[in-house]
C-alpha cells in the first residue's frame, strides 16, 4: 500500500477530460421560416400524396380539383400556387411549359422521401428565379445501413389501390435506395356530382425512383438521383353544371434527374459542390366529340429545364460561414393544339439565366443570423438583385425572436412569353417579405411560435383582355400571422396550428382567390408500444372563389373535414394501418364546382425486411 | 455586376467583426464535457513516452484535488461542467467526425500528443488556457489529456 503512494507521488500525473459531442448534419440556417417533415411523419400518415402531408402545415393551402390525380395546387401563404418553387433532389420540377410555369401535385406520392423542407416567403438569395411565394424542397432517400426491402399495399375507397415497393442501403462506400410504385383510383366526378356531373374521373400513376451514391470518405460525396412518373387521368371540362366529360383524357409523363458531386478543401473548411440537373414534362390531353360537348381538343406540351449549380461553403469558424451560389439555368419548351380541327403552333422557345449569390451566415447560442445578395443575369431582360437578411436572438427563457427581410422574382413562363396570347416584353415579377416570429420552448414537452409575415407581390402577370395578351399589371399584398404549438404529453403528441390571413389585389380592391382568411389543423396522436392512433381536423374559412360557369365572384362557405387512422406492428416486416379520411362525410368545395371525398376508408399493410 | 458581390463581402465582414464583438462565449447545450480522472493509459504513456509510472489504474482521491467534487470510479465521469471546464467541440470536427486524444502540457500549453485534428487541439489548448485563466486549472497538474469522443453511430 505504503509502495503504490509513493509511486503515485512520482509519477508525472496526466488528468483526462472527455468531452463528447453529438456528430452534426449539415442543417439549413436557423433565421429561415422552414417546415420540416421528416420521412417518420410521412411513415406515421401513410398519406397518399405529398400535397395531403402539406394540408397540416401552417400557411400553406392545398386545393384539388375532385378526386386524387386531379390538378393540386399548392398556396404559400397567399402568394400564387405558381409561385411556389418545386425542388425534387435539387432539380427544378415546376412544369415550364405550363401557363404560369406552376407544379402539378396530382402525381407526387410520398413514397421513398426522406425529407420535405417548406420554406414560406420569398427565397430568391438562396434558390434563384422562381421562389416568389416560396420553397418545397424534397429530398428523396438515399441508402443507410444494411440492405433493407420495404413494401407498401393499400386499398380503399372509390375503388383505389396502391402498391410499392424499395431496396436501399449501403455496401461499402455505396449507398443505394430504389422504389416502385403503382396506384389507381376510379375515383368521382371532377366536376361536382352536386351539379349534376355523374361520370368518375380516374386516375393511374406509376413512378420509379433511385438514388446511388459513392462516399469514398467524409471529406467527398457524389450522389445521382433518377426519378420518372407516368400519370393518366380522366378529367372534367370545367367545374360545376356540365362540366362532365366522359372522354376526356390527361397523361403527363416527367423525367428528374441529377448528379451532385461534394468535396472539401482546405482542411473540410471549404466545402465546394457542383451539380447538374434535368427535367423533362411531357404532357397532352385528348378530348374526342361525345354526347355532352361536340369540342374536339388535342394537344401535347413538350418541356426541358438543364441546370448547372456550384456551391460553396466557408467555415470562418463555429460562429462564421460565408457561402456562393452559382447558378445557370435554360429552359425550352413547345406546344402543339388542335382546339375544333383548328391547329395552332408554339415553336420551341428558350430562355436561359445565369446568376450568383453571397450569404454570410451567424450563428451562436445567443446572436444569429444572416445577410445575403444575389444577382441574375435572365436572358430576356436586364440584371435582377435580390437581397436578404435576417437576425435573431436566443433569450434564456427558451425564447427565440428573430427578424428577416427577403426579396423573390420570377421569369415569365414561355407560354406568357411566346404563346399565341403571349408578349416578348414581358419583365420579371417581384416579391418582397417582411417576417417576425417569435418561438417559446418549455421543456421538451411543450413549444409554441408565433409568425407575422408581410408580402408583397409587384410586376405580376396578369391576362389583359383589352390588349389581348399578359402584361406586368398586377400587384398585390398579403399578410398574417400564424401560430402553432406542440405538446407532447406522453403518449399522446398534439399539434394545433392556426393561420390568419390577409390578401388584397391593389387593382380590384378585393382578397386573392381560394385563400382563406382563417385556417386551422389539429393533430392529435395517441401511441402506447407498437399501437398508434391518430384524429386531425383541417378547418377553412370563407374564402372568395369564381363561380366555374358565370365567372362571377362567389364566397365559397367554411368547412371542416375530420380523419382518424390507426396502425398497429406486429412485426418490424408487418404493419397495418387504416385510416377513415371525411370521418363525418361533411359536403364541402375547396374549388367552385368541384368535388371532393366524402366519407373513405382506406386499409393496407406495410413493412422492412 | 461584381460592385453589389464586393459590397457585400465588406458588409459581411463588418457584420462579422459587429457580431464577434457581442457574442458572448457560452457553453454549447448539445457538447457534453465529463471529466474522468483516472491514470494514464499504458497506451498513452507509451506514446508520450512516461513510462515512470508503474501502476496504471489507481484511482485519484478527492484529497488531491480539494476544491473538485469528490471524484468517481472511471466508470463514472464526472459532468465537466461542475469543474467548469468548457471544452468546445468544433462544429466541422462535429461534422466531419474528427475524433482523438490531445494531451497538453500546462506550463507551455504545448500539444504533447496530437488527435490528428488541428481544430482538436487548437480547441483543447484554448480549454486549458481558459482553465488557467480562471484558476480551474492550476500549473501543479503537469498535463492535461483531451479525449473528444462523438455519440451516436457514425452511419450517414
Amino acid at each position: 500500500m505504503f509502495l503504490l503512494l509513493f509511486f503515485h507521488l512520482l509519477t508525472a500525473h496526466a488528468e483526462t477530460v472527455i468531452v463528447e459531442a453529438t456528430p452534426l448534419e449539415e442543417s439549413v440556417e436557423a433565421s429561415r421560416s422552414v417546415e420540416i417533415i421528416t420521412s417518420q411523419d410521412l411513415k406515421r400518415k401513410a398519406p397518399a400524396t405529398v400535397a395531403d402531408v402539406l394540408r397540416d402545415v401552417p400557411g400553406i393551402d392545398v386545393v384539388r380539383q375532385g378526386p386524387v390525380g386531379q390538378v393540386t395546387s399548392v398556396y404559400i401563404r397567399g402568394a400564387r400556387s405558381e409561385d411556389t418553387l418545386v425542388l425534387i433532389d435539387g432539380v427544378d420540377a415546376n412544369d415550364v411549359m405550363s401557363p404560369a410555369g406552376g407544379f402539378d401535385f396530382s402525381a407526387l406520392s410520398a413514397v421513398n422521401i426522406e425529407r420535405i423542407e417548406v420554406y414560406r416567403g420569398p427565397q430568391s438569395v438562396r434558390f434563384g428565379g422562381g421562389a416568389l411565394g416560396g420553397v418545397i424542397n424534397i429530398v428523396t432517400k438515399e441508402g443507410k445501413g444494411p440492405f433493407t426491402a420495404s413494401y407498401f399495399a393499400e386499398g380503399g375507397s372509390y375503388d383505389s389501390q396502391k402498391a410499392a415497393a424499395g431496396v436501399s442501403g449501403r455496401a461499402g462506400a455505396f449507398s443505394y435506395s430504389a422504389a416502385l410504385e403503382g396506384s389507381q383510383t376510379a375515383g368521382f366526378s371532377s366536376a361536382n356530382k352536386s351539379d349534376g356531373n355523374t361520370e368518375p374521373d380516374g386516375t393511374k400513376i406509376g413512378s420509379a425512383s433511385t438514388k446511388v451514391g459513392w462516399h469514398p470518405d467524409l471529406l467527398s460525396n457524389v450522389t445521382a438521383s433518377f426519378r420518372y412518373s407516368d400519370a393518366q387521368m380522366d378529367i372534367d371540362r370545367h367545374g360545376g353544371v356540365n362540366g362532365d366529360d366522359p372522354n376526356y383524357t390527361s397523361h403527363s409523363r416527367q423525367i428528374l434527374t441529377g448528379v451532385q458531386g461534394d468535396h472539401r478543401f482546405l482542411d473540410g473548411r471549404l466545402k465546394s459542390t457542383l451539380g447538374i440537373f434535368y427535367e423533362e414534362v411531357s404532357r397532352a390531353d385528348n378530348n374526342y366529340a361525345d354526347t355532352l360537348s361536340s369540342d374536339t381538343l388535342f394537344d401535347s406540351f413538350l418541356s426541358e429545364t438543364q441546370k448547372v449549380t456550384s456551391d460553396h461553403e466557408y467555415t470562418l469558424d463555429d460562429h462564421n460561414l460565408l457561402r456562393l451560389n452559382l447558378l445557370w439555368r435554360e429552359e425550352t419548351g413547345g406546344a402543339v393544339e388542335t382546339f375544333n380541327g383548328a391547329t395552332t403552333r408554339f415553336a420551341r422557345q428558350k430562355q436561359s439565366v445565369g446568376g450568383e449569390g453571397l450569404t454570410y451566415i451567424y450563428d451562436s447560442e445567443a446572436w444569429f443570423g444572416d445577410a445575403g445578395v444575389r444577382e441574375d443575369e435572365p436572358s430576356i431582360t436586364g440584371t435582377i438583385t435580390n437581397g436578404r437578411a435576417a437576425l435573431g436572438y436566443h433569450l434564456s427563457t427558451g425564447t427565440r425572436v428573430s427578424a428577416t427581410y427577403g426579396t423573390g422574382y420570377k421569369m415569365p413562363s414561355l407560354y406568357q412569353l411566346y404563346s399565341s396570347f403571349g408578349n416578348p416584353s414581358l419583365h420579371g415579377e417581384f416579391s418582397d417579405t417582411w417576417e417576425l416570429t417569435a418561438e417559446q420552448h418549455i421543456g421538451s414537452a411543450f413549444n409554441m411560435s408565433l409568425a407575422y409575415f408581410k408580402n408583397r407581390y409587384r410586376n405580376m402577370i396578369d391576362f389583359d383582355s383589352a390588349a389581348n395578351h399578359f402584361l406586368n399589371v398586377a400587384s398585390a399584398v398579403a399578410d398574417g400571422v400564424e401560430l402553432q404549438t406542440s405538446a407532447k404529453l406522453d403518449p399522446i403528441v398534439i399539434d394545433v396550428n392556426y393561420t390568419y390571413l390577409r390578401t388584397l389585389d391593389n387593382t380590384t380592391g378585393l382578397s386573392l382567390l381560394r385563400r382563406p382568411q382563417n385556417s386551422a389543423n389539429l393533430n392529435v396522436r395517441y401511441q402506447i408500444a407498437k399501437f398508434e392512433v391518430y384524429a386531425q381536423a383541417h378547418y377553412k374559412g370563407d374564402r372568395a372563389d369564381t363561380d366555374p360557369v358565370t365567372f362571377s365572384r362567389t364566397t365559397a362557405a367554411a368547412y371542416s373535414v375530420f380523419n382518424i387512422g390507426a396502425s398497429y406492428e406486429f412485426i418490424s416486416a408487418l404493419k397495418f394501418h387504416a385510416r377513415v379520411e371525411n370521418f363525418f362525410g361533411q359536403k364541402y368545395e375547396e374549388v367552385a364546382g368541384y368535388g371532393t371525398p366524402g366519407l373513405s376508408v382506406y386499409a393496407g399493410l406495410s413493412g422492412e425486411l | 455586376m461584381n460592385r453589389p458581390l464586393a459590397l457585400c463581402l465588406l458588409l459581411s465582414i463588418a457584420a462579422h467583426l459587429l457580431l464577434s464583438v457581442s457574442y458572448g462565449q457560452r457553453p454549447e447545450e448539445q457538447v457534453l464535457v465529463s471529466v474522468e480522472l483516472r491514470e494514464q493509459s499504458p497506451e498513452s504513456r507509451k506514446q508520450t513516452g512516461n513510462l515512470n509510472h508503474p501502476g496504471s489504474r489507481i484511482p485519484l482521491t478527492a484529497s488531491r484535488i480539494p476544491d473538485r467534487p469528490l471524484a468517481a470510479p472511471e466508470s463514472a465521469p464526472v459532468l465537466g461542467s461542475a469543474l467548469g471546464l468548457a471544452t468546445n467541440y468544433p462544429k466541422l470536427s462535429r461534422i466531419l467526425r474528427e475524433e482523438g486524444e490531445v494531451l497538453i502540457r500546462l506550463s507551455d500549453l504545448a500539444v504533447l500528443q496530437s488527435s490528428g485534428h488541428p481544430r482538436l487541439d487548437e480547441s483543447a489548448r484554448a480549454s486549458v488556457r481558459e482553465g488557467l485563466d480562471k484558476g480551474i486549472l492550476k500549473p501543479g497538474d503537469t498535463q492535461i489529456r483531451f479525449i473528444f469522443k462523438l455519440r451516436g453511430t457514425l452511419d450517414r
